[in-house]
């Protein structure tokens, strides 16, 4: 899927992407500038839309398995059909009902359980992270919160993030331990700190042996000290990636013979019970333009992401990262994987970009996944950012004071309200945490992301507005609440998400 | 409207005349059991869906692919053959029609789930030669297959699947023990999926008096 899209290219022969453009740099053997016309062509693909017949509507009013008091205002609230409040079965041999999603949720809202983090194991982590700061030109938002799973299992949350200002270069480092192994979580902690402290040491002092390093990477992209410049950081990003798998591999050490860990998995420990994924992001905004220069280096599952406000539609969206699950071969790359053993098992998981850019996004799978494919969903993970009221959006804001009343009541009226469902939180009552739903909007209105995104501004305006909850706290508070309340069937894994915005 | 990638699970009951009496009567309260088991657990709900399919002597499914929620237990009774080979023939052609596969638009499901039930040797010889002959390569689906009592031939199953489990009996105490396992699975399927497609699956150890053919 990843060639397929407008995506920061791989770093086999060193590539980058500008104004959606995808280049080789000239300096490294064997590369050529690539022809346009083929990535702007693959760029349309962004921008085809879902088709319109697959959208149906959600109400089939006696068929819902809901609880009443778990509706929401804008869908009827059926009457149930069995006492347990299940529909009526389907009978041997016909065709199946189809329940929709939201039908399947509303059943199963009430199942889920809240269990703290165990405090009988070694290292309990953190039920949230969230992260707000400046660094450098950027401001960073960030949040992590333990999946549903693992609250209804009272297991620990496997992911982390860390972010880091460098010499004015803002460093994310986002990980998720896998999912099946006990102490994932410290592998996912310790490739991101590890990753950092070799970044905090070896950038620095990259930066005092070539001073003008910043500069060059602001050069014209044809320009040699801009190439040579652009090679030593990706080169920089991979060695950060080795010295995180490094630092796993001390923190599995370290932990070997330790009372607590070998009894919790009932054997000796093995490197593996450490494995994690490693998304590490490395920005600097380009002094006196609007351009950042990023590298990205990516094992194992997740996505990063930028976005171009004012870019053409099919440009908006640049994937600087590819979740590698292998395809066929049904591996699951880790940092901790045999394979990931040198700079050059690094290389195709490197991509090196330089764009105007807004916003550069970076998550584990808990939320890519919910955004499949990434090369369009990106823009809808933006757009319910915005409609929540996580991120601001100056043309959102505009749109906010210039909608006269008459058209705002008017658009009330057609635009879905919030849905809510309790917060797993483990709370005697439960609070209704009121979510938009982009999708909503693109279902009730028949819309294709590019419509609502061209067209959809009062709309999404009139929709933010209907979200008042979070207002007065801080945007690490609010992207915490959402990531911790938005609900997709069958998504119950942690979420990490790492906004970068460059400032004004 | 549904976005979810879903985990299919299909069994292959055995409903030939040697499992009439007690053993259909322990499938039927085992699948019940199974159903209402997997309904309180909300991420086999969210994600798992289940199909019944039986054989005697004529393979048909009972249960076409169903979301957890809607499920009913299908009606059974035993008697007549056992078209092993005629029940693999339908579950291809049920994989074939209600697995969804990944398009531009729309996330695939998750390989689909199979655990055979049989408490003797096929009959169909043929049909099951057709189908064996390539289901382990072409790797559609996990499959477990289960042998229940004396008359089963391990060595038969293992060219259904590698993962080949038998029982002592077909008693009412081994059949529960084996639904109760199928839903283990089931639960910790759905949940180990974790977004990783085509990784191996992970299975809770089999029960006591259940023994694994290597």
């Amino acid at each position: 899927m990843g060639n397929s899209e407008n995506t920061g290219k791989k770093y086999g022969s060193l590539m980058y992407t500008q104004h959606g453009k995808i280049y080789k740099l000239a300096n490294n053997p064997g590369s050529k500038v690539i022809h346009t016309e083929k990535s702007e062509a693959v760029l349309i693909k962004t921008s085809s839309p879902f088709p319109k017949t697959a959208f149906t509507k959600v109400s089939k009013k006696a068929e819902m398995p809901q609880e009443p008091e778990k509706s929401t205002e804008d869908k009827p609230v059926p009457e149930a059909t069995e006492a347990a409040g299940l529909p009526e079965a389907a009978g041997a041999s016909e065709t199946p009902q189809v329940l929709s999603d939201w039908e399947v949720l509303q059943h199963t809202a009430s199942l889920w359980k809240y269990k703290p983090v165990p405090k009988d194991e070694p290292e309990p982590y953190e039920e949230y992270l969230t992260e707000s700061a400046t660094l450098g030109s950027f401001h960073v938002t960030a949040a992590r919160v333990r999946g549903k799973k693992h609250k209804h299992e009272g297991t620990n949350c496997d992911d982390w993030f860390e972010t880091r200002n460098i010499e004015n270069f803002a460093v994310i480092a986002v990980s998720d331990g896998a999912g099946s192994k006990k102490f994932s979580r410290i592998g996912a902690k310790t490739s991101c700190t590890g990753a950092m402290e070799y970044l905090e040491r070896e950038l620095k002092n990259l930066l005092r042996k070539n001073s003008e390093l910043k500069a060059h990477l602001g050069y014209d992209l044809k320009d040699s000290r801009f190439q040579q410049a652009a090679s030593q950081m990706a080169q920089m990003a991979q060695h950060a990636m080795l010295a995180a798998r490094q630092n796993v591999i001390n923190a599995f050490q370290a932990r070997q013979g330790t009372p607590g860990y070998a009894e919790a998995v009932k054997r000796d420990l093995q490197l593996n019970d450490f494995a994690a994924t490693l998304l590490l992001t490395i920005a600097l905004p380009i002094e006196n333009s609007d351009e950042t220069f990023i590298v990205t280096c990516q094992v194992g599952d997740g996505m990063t992401a930028a976005i171009s406000r004012t870019a053409p539609y099919d440009q908006i969206i640049t994937l600087l990262g590819d979740a590698d699950s292998g395809a066929f071969s049904g591996e699951t790359e880790f940092l901790t994987s045999s394979s990931i053993d040198s700079l050059q098992s690094l290389m195709g998981r490197t991509r090196v970009s330089r764009k105007k850019i807004d916003i550069i996004m970076s998550m584990t799978d808990g939320v890519a996944d919910d955004y499949d494919p990434n090369g369009k969903e990106m823009l809808r993970l933006y757009l319910d950012l915005l409609v929540n009221r996580v991120i601001s959006s100056p043309q959102l804001e505009m749109m906010q004071k210039k909608l006269d009343k008459a058209r705002y009541e008017e658009l009330s009226k057609i635009v879905p309200a919030p849905q809510s469902y309790p917060a797993v939180t483990g709370e005697l009552e439960p609070r209704m945490v009121p979510v938009q739903y982009v999708r909503e909007l693109q279902e009730k209105q028949g819309l294709d992301l590019k419509k609502i995104w061209e067209e959809g501004r009062e709309s999404l305006t009139v929709m933010a507005g209907a979200i008042q909850l979070n207002t007065g706290k801080n945007a690490a508070t609010r992207l915490k609440e959402w990531l911790d309340s938005y609900v997709v069937r069958g998504s119950f894994d942690d979420r990490t998400l790492v906004i970068l915005q460059r400032g004004e | 409207m549904s976005y979810v990638r879903r985990l299919p699970v299909y069994l292959l009951l055995d409903c030939s005349g040697s499992m009439s009496g007690e053993p259909i009567e322990s499938v039927r309260q085992g699948i019940k059991m199974l159903v209402n088991e997997l309904k309180g657990d909300p991420q086999a709900l969210e994600t798992a869906c289940l199909s019944v399919i039986t054989f005697a002597s004529v393979a048909q499914q009972t249960s076409p692919l169903t979301e957890l929620m809607l499920f009913k237990e299908p009606k059974l009774e035993a008697s007549g053959a056992t078209s092993l080979g005629g029940a693999l023939k339908v579950l291809r052609e049920c994989i074939d029609k209600e697995v969804r596969k990944t398009t531009e638009n729309q996330k695939g499901d998750w390989k689909p789930l199979v655990f055979i039930l049989t408490d003797g040797m096929h009959t169909d010889d043929d049909e099951f030669d057709r189908q064996t002959a390539d289901i382990k390569s072409l790797k559609v689906a996990n499959i477990i297959a289960v042998g229940a009592g004396p008359y089963v031939e391990q060595s038969t199953l293992k060219r259904i699947t590698d993962n080949v489990l038998l029982m002592n009996t077909a008693s009412a105490g081994d059949l529960s023990k084996f639904f109760a396992w199928v839903s283990g699975s089931i639960k910790m399927s759905s949940k180990s999926l974790d977004a990783k497609p085509g990784g191996a699956i992970e299975l809770p150890p089999p029960p006591q008096g259940f023994t694994i053919v290597p």
